[in-house]
């Protein structure tokens, strides 16, 4: 599969990490669940994807099917969109960075080196499954009458609510055309068995990546 | 075959491994939010409230840990509040009068803190709790001496004040302290019931 070029994850990370985006992004709901943690998990993606071959195939030794870095990015996920966790990363110091740490290390980084290699029965299951849960949590924080993290006003979760209604029903949106168009034909099918493998393994790995944080 | 076998145990492994971890850090799956998880813990494991002195808005001092052997009925406001305050301050109304006479002021107290430094003096106080009909014998009115003891208050009580616009935002709630200083119950700003309900079997 293609690599990453090395210094982007790094630098993806650092921009995340220093002064001017960070506070930035925290200081609203929707910078902090739909921007930022989704781009920490990116960092993570890249940095593993610049790594050399052989880490991949170690990995996958360990995980033919991707069904382990898969879990262990969406448990890491899950961790720091509770609520609760949301807000200790903001107010507290030392859970800010172990949630950068981990969403780079634990989530990120494992879906970089296995999420290739996940079936697309799984993939498909979690695209679905995700879109149900952006409809789901979308509407929980629109509707819900009270602040669900203190650090946050209740405008910006019934915004976030609204946000992520609209994300749903773009992901559906996609679903359905899928169903009644059939996926989008491959230009390159013809250059050969091993072209079109390469292609498919880095679009539904940066799916995975997007929409991991819906997996609440 | 035996591969595959290690492999499906370890996604099984895994997987309990993230659910027991999402269990210990949800207190098994009953606070998601930062304010469940501040009211089962001051359910099942309270804490004392910090020792300090306040300033009284009657004048004089105000020590936490001589509040006695009462229960104090505790919450947290900036008097230029319209909202989650007034409701509070309504609700500490209503307490107050549900109490029954031999019990106010003996063995229940109310107390108000502001977390306004900036603005609210013990005038200010004074008239919040006008306001709100307070009897000063039983309902205290009172402000931390410094920004220091105001964070040391809002830490262990987990309050988080953040600004909007003109206004502050807070987690407002009512607080019951026993009599031994620690803070056993949360209760949300309008649920006088269930604060009358707690504390009925009890005085």
């Amino acid at each position: 599969m293609r690599r990453s070029a090395v210094w982007a994850g790094p630098a993806l990370l650092v921009v995340l990490v220093l002064p001017p985006l960070r506070p930035w992004l925290e200081a609203s709901l929707i910078g902090h669940m739909l921007v930022q943690i989704p781009l920490l998990v990116l960092a993570g993606v890249l940095i593993a994807r610049s790594l050399p071959e052989v880490w991949r195939l170690r990995a996958g030794r360990l995980d033919a099917y991707g069904v382990l870095g898969l879990l262990l990015a969406l448990f890491v996920v899950v961790y720091w969109l509770l609520p609760r966790n949301l807000d200790a990363a903001v107010l507290e110091a030392g859970a800010g960075w172990a949630k950068i740490a981990t969403l780079v290390l634990l989530a990120g980084m494992p879906l970089g080196l296995v999420a290739h290699r996940l079936p697309l029965l799984v993939r498909g299951v979690l695209w679905v499954k995700a879109t149900a849960m952006f409809f789901v949590m979308g509407w929980l924080y629109r509707e819900a009458p009270d602040r669900l993290c203190n650090a946050y006003l209740l405008g910006e979760q019934q915004l976030l609510g609204n946000v992520m209604l609209g994300l749903g029903a773009l992901s559906l949106a996609a679903i359905l055309a899928l169903l009644l168009l059939g996926p989008p034909r491959r230009r390159s099918a013809n250059t050969g068995p091993a072209q079109p493998s390469r292609r498919e393994a880095v679009t539904p790995s940066r799916s995975v990546a997007e929409q991991a944080p819906a997996g609440t | 075959m035996w591969r595959n076998a290690v492999y499906g145990l370890t996604i099984i492994a895994l997987g309990l491994g993230g659910f027991t971890t999402l269990a210990l850090a949800t207190d098994g799956y009953r606070a998601f939010t930062a304010e469940e998880a501040r009211r089962v813990a001051a359910r099942e494991n309270p804490e004392p409230i910090p020792a300090m002195t306040l300033e009284d808005a009657r004048g004089g001092e105000l020590d936490l840990a001589e509040l006695g052997d009462r229960y104090v009925v505790l919450d947290f406001i900036y008097t230029g509040c319209h909202h989650a305050c007034t409701t509070l301050g309504a609700s500490f109304h209503r307490i107050q009068e549900a109490l029954p006479e031999a019990v106010l002021g003996e063995r229940v107290a109310l107390l108000s803190i502001t977390f306004d430094l900036e603005n609210d003096n013990a005038e200010r106080l004074r008239e919040y709790g006008e306001r709100f009909s307070a009897n000063p014998e039983v309902w205290y009115l009172a402000r931390p001496h410094s920004r220091e003891d105001l964070d040391r208050l809002l830490n262990h009580f987990q309050v988080v004040v953040i600004p909007d616009g003109e206004d502050f935002v807070h987690n407002g709630a009512i607080y019951v302290v026993e009599p031994d200083a620690r803070v056993a119950a949360i209760h949300d700003i309008d649920a006088v019931d269930d604060v009358l309900a707690y504390l009925e079997p009890r005085w």
